[in-house]
């Protein structure tokens, strides 16, 4: 099975709600449990929330989701053209926020890599950060073996 | 989003998704009735919540921080099995117990065996 999506939206709070039920709506295809589904809508929320609040700093902006389906690999792209990463090792690392002081888990990219399979995060200072992520839906369910990569 | 006050027991109902863009509406009401009123015990009744994603865990640990300073504690009840995978993987739970319902909770407080009161 093959199929794909792609949404530029406005880097708005409000979004981050349709942005999740979006991608999950589009997975439905691929018959994933409750939990997956549940995976997915978190890994997206996060990603996008970053955007928002990291990425534009509140300002607003556009982010970009692409998803495609390849079979049992869903596959999530999440960009935006806001201020990037100096450092995206460190950003990555639980717990890490850049703003102490506000009420910030510091734990996205830990769901994100958590409830996914594959995480990849590109970032250049200045020009944008772009998230991808890949997860298999499959049954019955295996062992997932995770990748992380960082550029 | 709702509030509900029982003996002196802020009980804060969240809704179905507990994100960023909804977590800031619930900290900003939620510090307010904290700070006027000096609750001790600030309840979450997540019955309804189905979502929640690092945005809510970072409420929670906000408001937790917000009411420790004058000894106050946080609880949730009700809490659904999509939630109790982030409460369990953020470490919630070492700070914020968990009751079944509202009669176990204030069974609980009233028995001694919770609260953060010295």
């Amino acid at each position: 099975m093959r199929d794909k999506m792609r949404l530029t939206m406005n880097a708005i709070a409000e979004n981050e709600y349709f942005a999740r039920v979006t991608v999950a709506a589009f997975s439905a295809k691929m018959d994933p449990t409750m939990e997956e589904l549940s995976d997915i809508k978190t890994a997206v929320s996060e990603a996008v929330t970053n955007a928002v609040v990291h990425g534009y700093d509140g300002k607003g902006g556009s982010v970009e989701i692409r998803a495609e389906i390849q079979d049992e690999w869903l596959e999530v792209e999440i960009e935006d053209e806001g201020i990037g990463m100096d450092d995206v090792e460190l950003a990555m690392e639980p717990l890490y926020t850049s703003r102490p002081e506000t009420n910030h888990a510091g734990m996205g990219f830990t769901f994100m890599e958590a409830f996914m399979d594959e995480l990849e995060v590109t970032s250049t200072s200045g020009q944008g950060t772009k998230v991808k992520m890949r997860k298999k839906i499959e049954r019955p369910a295996v062992l997932r073996s995770k990748k992380r990569s960082v550029r | 989003m709702e509030y509900r006050i029982v003996r002196s027991i802020l009980f804060v109902v969240p809704g179905r998704e507990i994100d960023h863009f909804q977590a800031e509406t619930i900290i900003r009401y939620t510090e307010g009735l904290l700070r006027q009123q000096c609750f001790r015990l600030l309840v979450f009744d997540l019955a309804d919540t189905v979502f929640m994603d690092s945005a809510g865990v970072g409420m929670m640990i906000g408001l937790y921080r917000e009411i420790r300073a004058w000894g106050g504690a946080v609880y949730i009840i009700r809490m659904q099995s999509g939630v109790r995978r982030i409460y369990r993987m953020a470490g919630l739970h070492k700070i914020i117990p968990c009751y079944e319902d509202e009669a176990q909770f204030l069974a609980a407080v009233e028995g001694g065996g919770a609260g953060d009161e010295r």
